[in-house]
């Protein structure tokens, strides 16, 4: 470790892991894309090698530039990624009922992946100046209107997906800027007190026999759980209060919402949207696909263009968010498996920043982006594989697209510089 | 420090947090791990099966329907390329955008092809068969084709297929013998599924077409493509290679398609009724033709033509589908008088110069029952062939009460009458013989029992009913006076480049224990029939000796009654064998026996069988051609209907 921090002005392995996903992404891309000889699709690849080429660009900009000119810009660049995002409410380019383009000097932008960088910046910088705490909630007041703004304009648009984004970026953040690992239970106890009291509904919902009273044992399980780290720890009163409060009352929303209020089609849309294969026509059909593509290749996979679920167009926009599907059809579980190992270097090393970096701002920008491109690769490869709904995130480096190839380039180029510009402020 | 506010962190603390966050990191991480473990090691075999369900589409090819040729090499029933439009459902994505779009589908005259209600219901009925193509449009034309093809993409699911649908060219002349082709009925399916049909398939449903339908369908091929996601086809797989079809046999039958033609020509369009002609020497069909008939073509058009035309095809009151050759049971009439005849002179009840105790005066007494001839002034003392030359039946009454019904069926039986013939077509009928036992069973329920007077009746044919084919093998037999073979249709079987798979022996079904005088005398009766002053004499060909038989059968509905001739010719030594059945037409001398003439005469004139065995008889003169068909008189001349032929 410590040679590294001597010598370690470029990190080589991280840059060599983000080039090579780069790559092989262009690669996957043509093969997605390589039967049609018309339309839009035909040549996307190309389109996808002067993506990268910019992202190459963006990088040895980002990383010329010192870092406490990113420091000092945080604030304006949020700001600029708002104004940005508030045009898609004004001026939206609709596609597929959501608008999430703006066209700027031609080009057609997406601004809620500027606003992921925008937020990261402000958040960093907020944090490295100030401590965050449970217990003393005032200290979540401006860190909670940073996150609100972004989150609200892109559920708006509506990207569910996106808007998780900013949520689950900053809990990793509010970690290293203070929080304790049990102050992290206790904020997301209500989101898996929604979990365990949803799924029994949602499993029982088509099967013959009733749970009955059981449906609520897996949340009775963890109410109790709670209760008890809760008793051990003895935090505060009002996060006794608030927290079994929350929780209390996630789990009889939930209840109340399936049980009375929420109409059988309304039901069966959510199931489809939690397990596709109940509507293997509908909404589950993509996943479907991409589950026997993936699964078809086995381990070595059917061989580079040799896969008939993506060339056969049985895999819908297998360019963009289903691209790890052309990957585990054609590349198998060896390929999957060293792409995903790519991935891990590139996000580890970034975090690797912070054992030597005292830099706070730094170090909070290192764990955002770890979070930011941890949460697209598990979500995307997730949906992939028909472990979560499909929310159409992209694949970082593999997916094709401008706007999210340039925020990623971004967010390496940024993980670059931290190292060489290390302590200069 | 330049930033006072901005917090350090402890070293110790920064590389605890950042393994915490890579743990968590790396934790879902090795999720992900899992479940592609899971998905591409563990449910490796179901996802390669489905992909592999989802990209290669199995095509079972058709082969080309064996034809069928006449025995001069006239094809019968050939195929021609048809195209459907077909839909797979599970393809299917969008529904009523896919019926939307084939609803703008307009053919040259600018009219609608597809109408959206009925799709609707077809995509419908498809459903219950997802992974099955189901025809919604069959016999299109190739503009529409190939607007479908070029309309793929937005027509996910919507496939095209050809087959080839059977052509008659003879239509409705030939239909009885040749069949007509259906889709296989639901009830049959379920066991014909297991024999390399599909559903939807043609099979043949009646005549030749039914009867040799596993020689003439081959054997399916198959065909593997790989197909994107909208079922277009992309181009066969390179490592399953095809299976290829069979292509069906052509059969080679006995019909004379020229003679049949002479045959319909001949036989009056309005009536109902049947023509059967064979040779005799080894039981071929050379004619078969039932009136009324239907064009089998209509059977291969398309389905909304066809449930037209069939609707008005079944409900027909004359049965056109009926072979009334092989399947129309008529009482023989006076046709039978020959067999009576042969019974008594084979059994030694009658000779030659036999005359009966009571001569003909008009009627016969006996008991209490009066039973009358067809001439009222009668026609005297006669001997056999006299009494079979004018049909006088008061000697054949006698005749009859002499031998007995049991001998009279025995011989009956020996000329295949009553039974299954054996004839390769479906659908044919036994018929009825009659006699003690067979009518105390028979009429049972209604407590009829046989009486010695029913035997009259049994001598002269109004007991029994009969087949027209059971007819033409009796007449025959007389003539052949060794055996009777086993009508047959089918000569040959060849293969599509026309080499011999299987030749039909001819075979012999009954063999004729009957003493060489007997058949002489018999011989002459016949004969006597077709000469001048005979009931047949219209049935008479210059230069070859006719052996035939009259007949005016009553009919049991009580309409006018059936005319019937049974011929063969020459009489000593058949060539061919003819019977003629024309339903509530009047008499069989007036009626029948000119149609059998016409055909006779066309015979031994305009056919090469017929014209070789005219010049042995007649070496000198050359055959004439057939005279110009006059139609039948409007009064019946030789047999009053008044009195029938009793």
């Amino acid at each position: 470790m410590y040679e590294l921090r001597k010598k370690g002005h470029f990190d080589f392995l991280l840059f060599a892991s983000a080039f090579a996903l780069w790559v092989f992404g262009i690669f996957l891309v043509y093969s997605a894309t390589h039967i049609h000889e018309s339309g839009p699709l035909a040549g996307i690849y190309k389109q996808q090698i002067i993506w990268v080429a910019m992202a190459l660009l963006i990088i040895i900009m980002i990383i010329s530039i010192p870092g406490r000119i990113i420091f000092n810009a945080s604030y304006l660049f949020y700001g600029f990624s708002l104004v940005l995002l508030a045009m898609v409410l004004v001026s939206g380019i609709e596609t597929k009922g959501a608008g999430r383009w703006i066209n700027v000097a031609g080009f057609k932008i997406q601004p809620s992946e500027f606003a992921k960088i925008g937020l990261l910046l402000a958040l960093s910088k907020y944090l490295s100046e100030n401590k965050v705490s449970l217990y003393h909630i005032s200290t979540f007041v401006i860190p909670g209107i940073l996150i609100l703004v972004p989150f609200l304009l892109v559920l708006k648009q509506p990207d569910l997906g996106t808007a998780l984004v900013f949520i689950l970026m900053a809990l990793p953040m509010f970690y290293w800027a203070g929080l304790t690992l049990l102050e992290i239970f206790f904020i997301i106890s209500p989101a898996i007190s929604i979990a365990l009291a949803g799924i029994p509904l949602l499993l029982s919902y088509n099967s013959e026999s009733s749970w009955g009273i059981f449906e609520s044992v897996p949340w009775g399980i963890f109410f109790l759980a709670l209760i008890a780290v809760l008793y051990i720890t003895r935090p505060p009163i009002f996060i006794w209060i608030g927290s079994i409060l929350a929780n209390i009352a996630t789990t009889t929303v939930v209840t109340i919402l399936w049980g009375s209020v929420l109409k059988d089609y309304q039901k069966m849309r959510i199931i489809s949207f939690i397990n596709p294969q109940e509507d293997p026509f509908g909404a589950g059909y993509q996943v479907i696909q991409s589950k026997v593509a993936i699964g078809s290749g086995h381990i070595w996979g059917k061989g580079y263009l040799q896969g008939t679920q993506s060339r056969l167009s049985f895999l819908p926009e297998q360019h963009t968010d289903f691209i790890f599907s052309v990957l585990g059809e054609q590349f198998g579980l060896v390929g999957c498996s060293i792409v995903i190992l790519l991935f891990l270097v590139v996000i580890v090393r970034g975090l690797m920043l912070t054992h030597y970096v005292k830099n706070r701002f730094i170090n909070l920008l290192a764990t955002g982006c770890a979070a930011i491109l941890g949460f697209h690769v598990f979500v995307n490869i997730a949906m992939t594989v028909g472990l979560m709904p499909v929310t159409g995130l992209p694949l970082p480096f593999l997916s094709y697209g401008g706007s999210f190839t340039i925020t990623v380039a971004v967010l390496v180029g940024m993980l670059l510089n931290a190292r060489i510009t290390n302590q200069d402020f | 420090m330049a930033f006072g506010k901005r917090l350090q962190d402890e070293q110790h603390e920064r590389r605890f947090k950042s393994l915490i966050i890579s743990a968590a990191i790396s934790f879902f991480f090795i999720l992900l791990l899992l479940s592609l473990i899971n998905t591409q090691v563990m449910d490796a075999t179901v996802n390669i099966r489905l992909s592999n369900e989802n990209s290669m589409r199995e095509t079972i090819v058709l082969p080309p329907r064996g034809r069928i040729f006449d025995r001069n090499g006239e094809v019968l029933a050939r195929n021609r390329p048809s195209y459907s439009i077909c839909v797979l459902p599970y393809k299917l994505r969008n529904r009523e955008a896919v019926i939307e779009s084939l609803c703008k589908i307009r053919d040259a005259n600018g009219e609608a092809v597809f109408d959206s209600l009925e799709l609707t219901r077809q995509f419908r009925r498809a459903n219950s068969r997802r992974f099955d193509a189901t025809r919604i449009k069959e016999d299109v034309s190739i503009e529409i084709v190939s607007i479908v093809e070029e309309h793929f993409m937005e027509l996910p699911g919507i496939i095209v297929q050809t087959e080839s649908r059977r052509e008659y060219p003879f239509g409705s002349s030939a239909f009885h013998v040749v069949g007509y082709m259906g889709e296989i009925p639901e009830k049959e399916f379920d066991t014909l599924r297991h024999q390399d049909y599909y559903w939807g398939d043609m099979i043949g449903r009646t005549g030749l077409e039914r009867q040799y339908e596993k020689i003439m369908r081959g054997r399916c091929g198959r065909e593997y493509l790989e197909v994107n996601a909208y079922g277009k086809s992309m181009g066969a797989i390179s490592h399953i290679s095809k299976i290829e079809p069979n292509i069906g046999h052509d059969l080679y039958v006995s019909l004379d398609i020229k003679l049949q033609l002479a045959a319909e020509k001949a036989f009056p369009d309005t009536l109902k009724g049947a023509v059967i002609a064979l040779d005799p020497r080894n039981g071929e069909v050379l004619v078969m033709f039932s009136n009324p008939s239907v064009d089998p073509n209509i059977f291969s058009a398309a389905t909304s033509v066809r449930g037209r035309t069939w609707a008005a095809v079944a409900s027909d009151r004359n049965l056109p589908l009926n072979n009334r050759a092989i399947a129309g049971t008529y009482p023989p009439g006076s046709t039978f008088k020959p067999l009576s005849g042969i019974a008594g002179l084979a059994t030694g009840k009658i000779t030659k110069d036999t005359r009966m105790a009571v001569s003909c005066a008009g009627s016969y007494r006996f008991g209490s029952r009066v039973a009358r001839c067809w001439k009222p002034s009668g026609h005297g003392s006669t001997n056999y062939i006299v009494a079979n030359q004018h049909s006088c039946n008061v000697f054949f009454y006698q005749l009859g009460l002499r031998i007995g019904d049991e001998k009279i069926n025995h011989y009956a039986r020996m000329f295949s009458l009553g039974q299954i013939t054996g004839i390769d077509l479906p659908g044919e009928k036994t018929g009825y013989l009659s006699g003690e036992r067979a009518y105390n069973e028979r009429f049972a329920s209604r407590n009829w029992k046989w009486t010695q007077g029913l035997v009259m009746d049994l001598a002269i044919g109004q007991q029994q009913v009969l087949t027209p084919l059971q007819l033409a093998l009796m007449i025959g037999g007389m003539g052949n006076g060794k055996e009777i073979f086993r009508p047959s249709l089918l000569k040959e079987e060849r293969n599509s480049d026309g080499i011999l798979v299987s030749q039909k022996k001819p075979v012999v079904r009954n063999v004729l224990d009957i003493d060489q005088v007997s058949l002489d005398i018999n011989r002459e009766a016949i004969a006597a029939v077709a000469r001048p002053g005979g009931t047949g004499a219209r049935a008479s060909v210059p230069g070859i000796v006719v052996g035939g038989k009259t007949g005016s059968a009553q009919n049991p509905h009580g309409d006018e009654s059936h005319a019937l001739f049974v011929a063969c010719a020459p009489y000593d030594d058949p060539v061919i064998a003819i019977a003629v059945v024309v339903e509530n037409a009047g008499g069989g001398g007036a009626v029948a026996a000119p149609i059998a003439g016409e055909i006779l005469r066309y015979f031994f004139s305009q056919t090469a069988e017929g014209t070789a065995v005219y010049q042995k008889y007649n070496p000198a003169g050359p055959p004439k051609p057939p005279p110009v068909r006059r139609p039948p008189p409007p009064v019946p001349v030789v047999e009053t209907p008044v009195f029938s032929d009793w």
